[in-house]
């Protein structure tokens, strides 16, 4: 999984930024109260953790993502940053486009 | 109007009539109205009361079915056949849907609230449940002139609205306050759950989101739209053989992911990869998502990594094509956008790293380079570390076989030379791109360079441990001790662990203490010796810092240059404290060559030696004997092995008939072995022990690799290479032998690139030379200048043909003109990975002489 993404920081954080979204997030996801995410926080924090890391990362990380393309989707919005609520209008049109089924 | 249940028919019906009926109602529970309906109308002369209902719900299921698919002129014909054999009521729902398909919103919200209000209209649930969501749908205001009933029912709509609008702007309280309006009862009731399972979904409790939306009619628009929260909340996973992800669901999960076009796209992409379609599913996303690829950190920029990593797990077929077709775009310069021109270029460089072109491997990856500084902002340290990749893979041997088996020439030299250089440019303190320049200038033994660069390093990195052992090693090799052993304790200084360090000092102070002992410094070399004994192990195979090495080397140094008796007092120790005494012989018997060199095979030692291999020879001793033999292999000073090689394979073929343990066997087989002297005996001295073993243990799924590895494979066809291999296979994985399970993985693998055996598979009654076409080969003419008639000169004439296969002079048809004989092994052809334009010229090779480092 993409370890920006999965320490929710920007492509340009630096050194400290990271450090300090690690952190954090491990506060909520111990290896005792969540070990999967502990484990992906982890992981994610050792590809990016430094400017050499992070530039590994960039030009030569080939480990796939997922084993299709719904797989990666999926992942990728589960544990990334909740969805905010649709707007009124995109949730008319939404809710207008399941009626049609 | 309900249709009567199933229950048991009554027994007048005859078979064929309870069947149909049966068909009947599996054709609506499946919803294929027209089936039912055509199943059911013969079935109604029969008995109205009971099959009617049924052929009013097929022709209202068929209506709808028309309605959804947009043919209303159609469904108003159904609809009005129905209207001659349905009650009113039971149409008033259906066609207030059909008027809500062109009708105007306003205009119909009246009749929806009418109908859901009037009491006498006796509304199945399941058609109230449609008039109500179709009056959330609507999204209009209390209509002015509206009755009691009508307008309690419009602020129950109201209600619905002002939540969603609560909740689209994150009023929690607000919309939960605005929900308590609508009572438990209320038609409008599942809308309200409805909202409560969103607000929980976006508040992070995806449990009692599960609860709320479990608790949906089926039918309903609520349930309908669930789907996609479910999806996200994880409730909805995918199953491998199960029905799809509904598309409904992959729209809304799209929409509140923030790409609302993206969820049919992605629909029809999981389809067509589902299926082995890969191109087909990465277009389906390039063409129906505007912003696809991207390089997002975001979910759609991991959907897009995702296409440009895939490669690496596909089958080879699949791979091959999938590169091909992004290798055409990319070449033709015809990429949607920059981010997916990068993505490619950065994707074919990967995959072609380890046997593609060269050139076009340097091409691709510089051109990344570049659009990567554009897209991102110039970075030094990021291109360095690109370069430093470039040139260690032009550095690596090429992937072809060679006629000898692997090659060691690099790939190109002078490009990798050029690149690390301009890596070290870019950034001073890449250490690694130093060490790999060191490792080339030395391959290519271009010595004053890598010794002028292996200065720059110790003064720029004075504190880096790789930097100082390479630095000792090269002091080593010019014979400078002293300077060796100053750059030896500073690595050791940086890290005591290591135990590469210690025994690097043991050995350069034994070879300055032999300096010494030349120079008749005897008091200095002694002291030099004494000085590697808090180094000194009592380990038995340790023939670096062994002490009954050390005390060997003493000995014998002393003997040589020094003092006799004490030297033998030296050698007595070592001889005591030696494993068993053709150890103690075999390695005085090799260092005494390595210290006094003279005939190979020589030395004082050899008659006891040769004695002491006759003496109990046994596995275990074995093992020790060639580990010996392999340590001086690999020692600088190089001696000429092939007798005491060939010495001990005469012990280890002795020692097969000794009694001996599964272990033993295991180390003496997995030993590597250097072949300075091919002998097929040694292969089948090895089999002895294998056999021994398969007969306690037939299965030992170990010993049947073994038996597989040690003969070869002519003769066998790859299938039964394969079916033998998952066999062992399987049996390594039950018994949960790890290291046997990932060797034969290995070996799996290349199965289907094994060269074809130099012989055509012979029968029991060829003859073999009846099966060469041309004949037996004419030696004469191949070897005009005489051919070898012993093994020597056929050693001799394998190692001219090894040396100009190396230095590149063999044509690449091989050293034989015309393809040469066909009972020698052809070098294997990589497959072609991509179609190629013709490569352009290669670079002039760099003149050595310059040191151009931008």
């Amino acid at each position: 999984m993409n370890p920006y993404l999965v320490l929710g920081v920007p492509r340009d954080a630096d050194d400290q930024a990271i450090r300090r979204a690690y952190l954090a997030a491990l506060k909520e996801a111990t290896p005792e109260t969540n070990p999967v995410r502990f484990k992906a926080l982890a992981g994610a924090y050792e590809q990016i953790k430094d400017e050499p890391s992070r530039h590994r990362h960039e030009l030569f990380d080939t480990a796939s993502l997922g084993d299709s393309p719904l797989d990666v989707f999926l992942h990728h919005v589960q544990h990334g940053p909740r969805p905010a609520p649709l707007s009124f209008e995109a949730m008319k049109e939404f809710l207008r486009a399941c009626s049609k089924t | 109007m309900v249709a009567p249940s199933p229950g048991n028919p009554p027994t007048t019906l005859s078979p064929s009539v309870v069947a149909a009926e049966q068909r009947t109602r599996e054709f609506l529970a499946q919803a294929k109205w027209r089936k039912a309906r055509d199943e059911v109308k013969p079935l109604v002369k029969l008995d109205r009361d009971r099959y009617l209902p049924l052929l009013i719900q097929a022709n209202l299921g068929l209506v709808r079915e028309l309605m959804a698919k947009g043919l209303v002129a159609d469904a108003q014909s159904v609809l009005a056949y129905l209207a001659t054999i349905a009650p009113t009521d039971q149409l008033r729902a259906v066609e207030l849907e059909m008027a809500g398909k062109d009708g105007n919103p306003a205009e119909l919200f009246p009749r929806y609230l009418a109908a859901l209000a009037d009491a006498s209209l006796s509304l199945p649930p399941d058609e109230k449940l449609r008039l109500a969501d179709q009056s959330i749908l609507a999204f209009q205001g209390v209509p002015a002139d509206a009755d009691p009933a009508c307008g309690r029912l419009a602020a129950e709509v109201g209600a619905v609205h002002d939540a969603l609008l609560a909740i689209s702007m994150q009023q929690w309280d607000r919309a939960v306050t605005t929900l308590r309006a609508i009572p438990l009862r209320s038609v409008f009731s599942h809308w309200a759950t409805f909202l409560k399972g969103v607000m929980a979904f976006h508040n992070g409790d995806g449990e009692r989101a599960t609860r709320c939306f479990a608790g949906l009619p089926a039918d309903s628009v609520p349930a309908q739209a669930s789907q996609a929260y479910r999806l996200l909340a994880g409730q909805l996973a995918p199953a491998p053989n199960g029905p799809p992800i509904p598309e409904l669901a992959l729209d809304g999960a799209g929409r509140l992911a923030g790409q609302p076009s993206v969820g049919r796209a992605l629909f029809r992409a999981e389809r067509l990869w589902k299926v082995g379609r890969f191109t087909e599913s990465y277009c389906a996303l390039r063409d129906g998502v505007a912003q696809f690829p991207t390089a997002g950190c975001d979910w759609l920029g991991a959907l897009s990594e995702f296409y440009f990593r895939a490669a690496r797990g596909m089958a080879e077929t699949a791979s091959y094509n999938y590169l091909d077709f992004f290798a055409s775009g990319a070449g033709r310069k015809a990429s949607k956008n920059s981010v997916e021109e990068l993505l490619t270029l950065r994707l074919l460089a990967l995959s072609n790293s380890g046997f593609g072109n060269p050139w076009e491997l340097r091409s691709d990856w510089e051109r990344y380079l570049s659009l990567l500084d554009r897209l991102r902002g110039p970075n030094p340290r990021r291109a360095s570390i690109g370069y430093g990749w470039l040139g260690e893979q032009l550095a690596q041997p090429p992937s072809e076989v060679g006629w000898f088996g692997p090659r060691s020439d690099l790939r190109d030299a002078g490009a990798a030379i050029e690149c690390l250089r301009k890596a070290i440019a870019l950034d001073p303190n890449n250490l690694p791109a130093h060490l790999k320049l060191v490792s080339i200038y030395g391959t290519l033994a271009r010595i004053a360079e890598r010794n002028r660069l292996l200065d720059e390093m110790c003064k720029r990195f004075p504190e880096e441990k790789a930097v100082l052992l390479e630095a000792a090693r090269r002091c080593l090799e010019r014979k400078v001790f002293v300077k060796g052993l100053d750059f030896l304790e500073r690595a050791r200084q940086l890290d005591r662990i290591d135990p590469v360090i210690p025994e690097l000092i043991v050995s350069a102070r034994r070879q300055l203490a032999r300096q010494y002992f030349q120079q008749q410094r005897t008091d200095q070399a002694r002291q030099t010796l004494a000085d590697t004994e808090e180094f000194l192990t009592d380990l038995a195979d340790d023939f670096h810092r062994g002490r009954w090495i050390a005390r060997l080397h003493h000995g014998l140094l002393e003997e040589l240059h020094g003092d006799v008796p004490a030297g033998e007092v030296q050698l007595a120790e070592a001889r005591a404290r030696s494993p068993f005494p053709a150890a103690f012989v075999f390695a005085a018997h090799l260092t005494y060559r390595a210290y006094a060199p003279g005939k190979p095979g020589a030395s004082p030692f050899l008659p006891e030696l040769q004695k002491e291999l006759k003496n109990a020879p046994s596995a275990a001793r074995a093992v020790q004997l060639r580990r010996l033999l392999q340590f001086w292999i690999q020692a600088p000073e190089k001696l000429e092995l092939r007798s005491e090689e060939k010495w001990l394979r005469g012990y280890v073929r002795t020692a097969a008939k000794a009694p001996f343990t599964r272990e033993e066997a295991r180390q003496l087989i997995e030993l590597p072995d250097n072949q300075l002297v091919y002998e097929s005996a040694h292969e089948n001295a090895l089999l002895l022990f294998v056999k021994k073993v398969l007969r306690d243990d037939a299965q030992d799924p170990r010993f049947r690799l073994f038996d597989h590895t040690l003969r070869p494979p002519h003769g066998e066809a790859p299938e039964q290479i394969r079916a033998k291999l998952e066999s062992i296979l399987a049996e390594a994985t039950r018994r949960r032998d790890d290291p046997t399970t990932q060797k034969v993985r290995q070996l799996l693998k290349r199965v289907d690139h094994l060269p074809p055996p130099p012989f055509p598979p012979l029968g029991p009654d060829d003859d073999a030379f009846d099966d060469f076409v041309d004949g037996p080969p004419d030696l004469e003419k191949l070897f005009p200048s005489g051919v070898p008639q012993t093994l020597e000169e056929v050693q001799r004439l394998f190692e001219m043909l090894r040396a100009a296969e190396k230095a590149g002079l063999l044509p690449p048809g091989g050293p034989f003109p015309e393809g040469g004989p066909d009972f020698l092994p052809r070098p294997s052809n990589p497959a072609p990975r991509k179609k190629l334009s013709p490569p352009p010229a290669p670079p002039p090779p760099p003149d050595p002489n310059q040191f151009n480092l931008l």
